[in-house]
């Protein structure tokens, strides 16, 4: 194997949550993570994935597509997710990006996703665009 | 079951996966507790705390606001290595009065 690769498509509901990170869990399974690596992959994609549920879709439900590749290095396998969602988007990345922003006052929030989200993974990029969605991608190298 | 009373002093269990899915969960059952017991301190035991997010903290800062509005102090025990780390980041160290073994 020198790549692999799943695409799964969920609903935005907060029981997908857990699913969605134990999914990835499962997926770098092959690569024989550390516990310590496997528990940063699954808090990225957790904030990743809760954020579709509450700021994308307001918590009112929606469609969730994650993407995962496995590849192969000398040394490592780079893992790979990209989690998107079609809903309202963002308006100002960069500030959402910033620690303890947060745009949610019905709930407790920390503003701490993002942050993270970069903290527990070696990249990542947002896209995003208001009423469209929004395309989150991050990598983490796992080494051999 | 999240919570419990000792005396006057409320636990909370922080159990299982600290998620967006539980945490609304464990934030309803400590308000409801608080709305009929008068307490001197809240105290969120992480000993079998599994997977946590963001949401913990959210949660922890939370509590701190309604120990706070309830006279009470906040304590935070059992807490492992990971669980430091995201509380450090999440800047809960840096709440006053708070106590965290
Ligand atoms: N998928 C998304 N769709 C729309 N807005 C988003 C999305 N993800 C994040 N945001 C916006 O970016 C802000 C920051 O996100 P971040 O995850 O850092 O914090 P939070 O979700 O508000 O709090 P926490 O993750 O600590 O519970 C959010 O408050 C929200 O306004
Ligand atoms: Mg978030």
């Amino acid at each position: 194997m020198d790549k692999l690769k799943t695409k799964i498509e969920f609903d935005a509901v907060s029981d997908n949550e857990a699913f969605a990170r134990i999914a990835a869990a499962a997926f770098v399974l092959k690569a024989d993570p550390l516990v310590e690596t496997m528990e940063d992959i699954k808090t990225a994609v957790s904030e990743a994935v809760t954020n579709c549920v509450i700021h994308g879709y307001g918590n009112s439900g929606g469609r969730i597509v994650m993407e995962m590749e496995l590849e192969k290095e000398e040394d490592a396998y780079i893992f790979s997710v990209v989690i998107e969602d079609f809903g309202k988007g963002i308006k100002d990345v960069v500030k959402a990006r910033e620690p303890m922003y947060s745009e949610c006052s019905e709930e407790e929030r920390s503003g701490m996703g993002f942050t993270f989200m970069e903290l527990f993974m070696d990249e990542l990029t947002v896209d995003s665009t208001l009423g469209k969605g929004t395309k989150v991608c991050m990598r983490k190298k796992i080494m051999d | 079951m999240y919570t419990r009373l000792e005396g006057e002093c409320l636990m909370i269990e922080m159990k299982g996966d600290i998620d967006h899915h539980h945490a609304s969960r464990i934030r309803e059952e400590v308000k409801l507790m608080l709305s009929f017991h008068p307490v001197r301190e809240v105290v969120m035991d992480f000993k079998d705390a599994g997977f946590m997010d963001s949401s913990a903290i959210g949660l922890v800062l939370g509590r701190y606001i309604d120990a706070n509005e309830a006279g009470a102090g906040l304590k935070l025990i059992n807490t492992g290595e990971r669980v430091k780390k995201m509380l450090k980041l999440g800047g809960i160290y840096k709440l006053k009065g708070i106590v965290i073994e």
